[in-house]
Parts: structure tokens; sequence; C-alpha cells
């Protein structure tokens, strides 16, 4: 293939993606719509307390635009949301899309990270188990999968809170994302880390990341659990293909069978790794309350639990937009990895 | 005129464990002995499940567990190749022995370009620049029949047609000068066209040289036009071996006996069947004595009790039969 087919390729499949993207996020926003209005109690009721009377609801229903049929109040939303107008929270008053924005930050500031270090965890030690097949590392790192897999967020939290806090005395205390002392950098990305890096503020990033350093580490081996668990199948897959043994036939190194092995693993165990970020999105919610992490998730979990709609529409909104974001870069990576996806 | 392969006594087993853990073996190769000269093409013949695939695997030692080769010997030119440390014994494979696979097109590594499996391949076994390892590449697929070698050297394995793929694979198997080409059906799922040329190329490189082929098949026509020599397997023995316009002209064995007329299209038209249906023996509860002896048409009180003795090696056909 010549570069410019290259481009053309990658082109083409960027945009068939977010042709797809489309219907799928006006389903999912949709879905999230419906089940709200059909699924709650009349809004203005919630919103003007017990002791509101009936012409006050009536002003609430009429502002909010909720005496209209509901097709219509769903195409004024999407076509708000379309010009990033995310509404406004029913319980603070201020734009949806200003609560949602720092906390996603401080969120990804927490996934990426564990993200980078869970999934290279999890998809060595899952192909490294599949070359020892059956051999005592494999039983351990199986087991250790097990564990990460079957052991709660939660849990796994309040422990290593008390072990690495209250006992050891070496974690920072679960309260947010920097010292309670410290004077947060000048906000310019929203990320303590970066901000505090670009002012020069060395205390803040030391701060920042004696804060990180525990939930990240949660994080990572909840991730890297199921990452390792289906690598190591994908890669005893290959290992076990009709090409890999072809390879073995041909007298082929050591090095080179399992060079074999981990190019043809890659695509396959991103693809995983991709709906794993996706879905530990949505999973962060309680690690983020146990440090009080004033994150995405926790925002998210407040707002079904104080029956903040706009607000948990905006929150499966972002949920979605960023799952088809991951899916789209992890598309990608398959199409430059796998020859034949491209032609 | 010397022997390129001889094979006595090849035992391999498949050891495992049942539900309630008791040890289960599967002797799936049970004395294979085999003979190639230089030269000359040996054709490896029986029903699925004979032992043919197995017996390959033997030779070249890549036997997956719980298969293991528990006995017999291994001489590829006067090397002994069953004591051979496996580091050494990988440099044989692929360079001195050199194998087409049954299915070639997913036995090519999916991520890699034709070309450069084939740079990959010579550069693993030998000392060679990239730039000389390409030309000997390009040279090589012409010499298979690959049309325009130059642009099929970019094509990726899944843009390759079935014979395409396995023109590759032989060329793979060729590429480093291999005394011993091993070809475990070579072609399988191929038309007739396609494979007349790949058996005729593989007997252009073989005859009036010092190198020697093993064709694998259960296609007897194959054997009959391409192959001097042959052997015919029945449950993980040789039961026949020897020269092929002697051991299907006048066969020895009833087993050879029952495969031919097996293949004879105008007894088959007739209904006429040369064996009682029936399978070939249980590999975990093998019978005593003659392992046909419970298919066979002649069977004797003694096969059922006394294995056939070992043939004595010779230059002619050998049978395993207490009455050939």
């Amino acid at each position: 293939m010549t570069g410019n087919s290259v481009i053309l390729a990658v082109a083409r499949a960027i945009l068939t993606r977010l042709l797809v993207a489309i219907p799928m996020l006006l389903g999912v926003i949709l879905v999230t719509f419906l089940l709200i209005r059909i699924g709650t109690r009349d809004a203005s009721l919630m919103l003007a307390g017990p002791f509101a009377d009936a012409a006050m609801l009536e002003r609430i229903r009429s502002n909010l635009g909720l005496d209209r049929p509901i097709y219509e109040q769903f195409f004024i939303y999407v076509g708000h949301l379309a010009q990033g107008d995310f509404g406004l929270s029913w319980i603070s008053g201020r734009p949806v899309i200003d609560e949602i924005r720092p906390r996603l930050v401080a969120t990804m500031e927490l996934l990426l990270p564990a993200f980078a270090i869970g999934g290279f965890a999890g998809a060595s030690l899952g192909i490294a188990s599949a070359f020892r097949y059956g051999s005592r590392f494999d039983h351990t790192s199986r087991f250790l999968s097990l564990l990460g897999f079957s052991v709660p967020t939660y849990w796994i939290g309040l422990m290593a809170i008390f072990l690495f806090y209250s006992v050891l005395g070496i974690a920072a205390a679960p309260m947010g994302r920097i010292g309670m002392a410290s004077f947060p950098p000048p906000p310019v990305t929203g990320s303590v880390l970066i901000d505090g890096a670009l002012a020069g503020d060395w205390e803040a990033v030391v701060d920042a990341l004696h804060h990180l350093a525990l939930p990240v580490t949660i994080l990572a081996i909840i991730i890297a659990a199921p990452i390792l668990k289906h690598s190591r199948i994908i890669a005893l897959d290959v290992i076990n293909s009709d090409y890999v043994s072809y390879a073995r036939s041909c007298g082929l190194p050591p090095r080179i069978i399992r060079q074999i092995v981990v190019r043809n693993s890659l695509a396959p165990i991103l693809t995983l790794a991709g709906s794993e970020l996706t879905g530990t999105l949505a999973a962060v919610s309680l690690l983020e309350l146990i440090f009080a992490w004033g994150g995405f998730g926790q925002w998210g979990l407040n707002a079904i639990l104080s029956g903040d709609f706009a607000a948990v529409q905006g929150y499966v909104a972002v949920i979605a937009l960023f799952s088809i974001a991951v899916f789209l870069v992890i598309d990608l990576l398959v199409l430059w990895l796998e020859p034949r996806t491209r032609s | 005129m010397t022997d390129i392969l001889k094979v006595r006594g090849l035992r391999t087993h498949f050891v495992s464990r049942n539900a309630v853990n008791e040890i289960r073996t599967a002797r799936a190769l049970n004395g294979v002995d085999l003979t190639l000269p230089a030269g000359r093409i040996l054709g490896v013949v029986g029903e699925t499940g004979a032992g043919k695939s197995l017996t390959v695997q033997t030779i070249l030692g890549t036997l997956k567990a719980p298969a293991e080769r528990v006995a017999g010997e291994i001489e590829l030119m006067g090397q002994r190749l069953d004591t051979m440390p496996e580091a050494e014994l990988n440099r044989h494979r692929g360079a001195t022995i050199g194998l087409v696979v049954q299915s070639p097109v997913t036995s090519l590594d999916p991520r890699v370009r034709v070309g450069d499996q084939l740079v990959r391949l010579q550069r693993a076994h030998r000392d060679i620049t990239r730039a000389d390892a390409r030309a000997r590449a390009i040279d090589m697929l012409k010499r298979v029949g690959v049309p325009s070698p130059q642009e099929r050297m970019k094509a990726w394995p899944h843009e390759l047609s079935g014979g395409m793929a396995q023109r590759v694979v032989i060329a793979m198997a060729l590429i480093n000068d291999p005394v011993l080409l091993i070809a475990d059906e070579p072609t399988t799922g191929l038309d007739v066209t396609v494979q007349a040329q790949i058996l005729d190329l593989i007997r252009d490189l073989i005859a009036g040289t010092d190198r020697g082929a093993i064709i694998v098949t259960h296609d007897l026509g194959v054997v009959a036009q391409y192959c001097e020599h042959v052997a015919v397997m029945y449950s993980g023995v040789v039961v026949e071996h020897g020269p092929v316009d002697e051991v299907f002209v006048a066969p020895r064995h009833p087993y050879t006996t029952a495969l031919l007329a097996a293949a004879d299209l105008a007894a088959a038209a007739t209904g006429r069947r040369p064996l009682p249906p029936s399978t070939p023996p249980n590999l975990y509860d093998l019978p005593a004595g003659c392992l046909f002896a419970p298919r066979c048409p002649k069977v004797q009180a003694v096969c059922a009790t006394e294995p056939p003795a070992k043939p004595s090696p010779s230059g002619q056909a050998e049978t395993r039969c207490h009455f050939a």
C-alpha cells in the first residue's frame, strides 16, 4: 500500500466509524431520556418541594418545557446537546457541562495512568502465562487474576487505605487530590499534576503523585485482572495456531517465535482493553467516593442518588461519547496493526 | 546409493489422565520404520488416524504435549536427530529439512508480508544480507511458479489464493536448500491442475539430485504417479514398504490389497467393499497380536496372539504380516 492510499484508508475508517457513532449516540441518549421520563416521578414535584401549590407546579413545568409532548422535549434536548449544552443541574442550577469538565479531568488523572499501568502489566503477565502454560507461574498469575476479578473494588480500596494510611502511614490521606494544607497550582488543564509541572510547582506535583499512588494502583489492579485473563487466552490461541506451529517447524529461533505471538495477540488484546477502559469509567465511582476524589464517577453517583436527572443524562452521554472515542482510537490502532482489516 | 533418512522403531504415545485421574496411554505410533534413498520420493499412505502426520512431527521433533516419542531412532544423512539437543535440531528444521504443510493459508504469519517471511526464514538459518535474501526469495518464488514474484513479495498472506499460498509454502520449504523435503498433504484442497503443477515441481527438484522427499497423502494416484517408494501405514505401523511398482502391482499385506481395492473406481461402482465396514483399533486398547487382525479377511489364530515380526531392513519390499 502506498502512503496516499494509507491516508485514504485511515480517513475512510474514521469517517465510517463517526457515521456509525451518530445513531449509536442518539440511541443511548434516547434510552436514558425515556427511562428517566417514564420510570420516575414528575420532575416538577421534586423540584418544587412538598409545599408548592398547583400554580407553582405549572410554572415550573412550563419553564422546564415539561408541558410539551415528550418527543418535542427529546428533540429540544438533542438540539441543545449538539451545541454542547447539557442543560442545567436541577440541584445546583449550574450548567451540567461546567460541573462535568473539571471532574472529568480529575477522573482521567486517575483512569489513564491506571489503564496504562494495568493494561501493560495485565497483557504482559497474560502472554507470559500463555508461554508457560500449566506451570506454577501460570497458576499463580491465574489465581491473582481471579482474585482481582472477585474482590469488590470498595473492599480493596478500604483495606488499602487501612493498611497503607492508617497502619503504615505511608499513603496520603484519602481526602482528595492534594493535601489539605497545600495550595493547588493555578488551573490550566485542571489536572493538579500537569498544572503543577506547568507552574514549576514541584511540591504540588509530588503531593499530587503521593495522592495518586494508592487509588491508581488499586485501579490498575482492577483493570489488569480481566486483561490478564483474556490476553492469556488470546495468546494461547495464537501459540496453538497453525502459523506458530509452522514457524516452529521452520526452526525460527525462540526470540522470533515470541515476537510472532506478541504481534498477533496485540490487536485482539487492544480491542478488549478498549471495552475494559470504557467500562472502568463507569465503575470508578466507588473508588472515587472512598478517596473523596471529587471526580466524574462520584459526581454521577451523586446525581443518580439525588435524582438530578439533567446531570444523570449528561453523565450517561459523556460515558457514551468517551466509549465512542476510545473505540475509534482502538479501531485505528487495530487497522494499523492488522493487515487483514486494511483491504 | 546413500539413504537420506532412516527411521527405525518410532513409537509415539499420548499420555493423559481420564476423569477419575487414571493414566491413559494412546499408542499412536507403534514402531514406524521408513527408509528414503537419495534422489527419490517416498509416498506415505494410509487412512486418517494411521499416524502419517504424527510420524512427520515426530521426525521433526515438534510434538506437542501430551504427545511424546517414547522409542525409535531417526537418522538424517547419518546424523541422529532423536538424540540431538533441541537447539541444534532447531537449526535443521527449515534448513536441512524443509516442510510443506497441509494448510498453507493458515500457516503463513498473517502479520508479515510474504517476502519478509522468506527473508526472515533465510536469516534465521544463515548469514546473509537482507538484499541477498530478497533476491534469493524472488528467484525462488519464480522457480515455484509464482507469477510476478516481485509484486508477490509485498503481498499479505490473506491476499493469496490457496494454490498461491501452497507455492509460497513450497518456496519457504526450499529456500534454504534442504536435503530432505517433507510434504504433508501438499495438495489437499487444490484443484487437479494446480495439484499436478505442484507435484511436478517437487519431482523436478528431487529427481537426479542428492536430495529426497517424503509426500504424505491419502491419494494413491499421487503415489503411483510421483513416488518411487511407498510406505503403507495402518494404526501407527508401516505394514508394507517398498518400491511402488512392486507394492502396488503385487501387494503382499492384506491391508495394502484392501486399500488398493478401495481406490478401484470400477469395483466401487458395483458396490463391492474390500473390507467389512469397521474402524481401526482403539489406540488406548490395542490388540495383542497383529493390529490389523480384527479387520483382516485372512485372519488366522496366530494373528490374534503374535505381532508379525519386524521386517529385516533390505532394499526390496518389506511387509508386516505372518502370511506374506
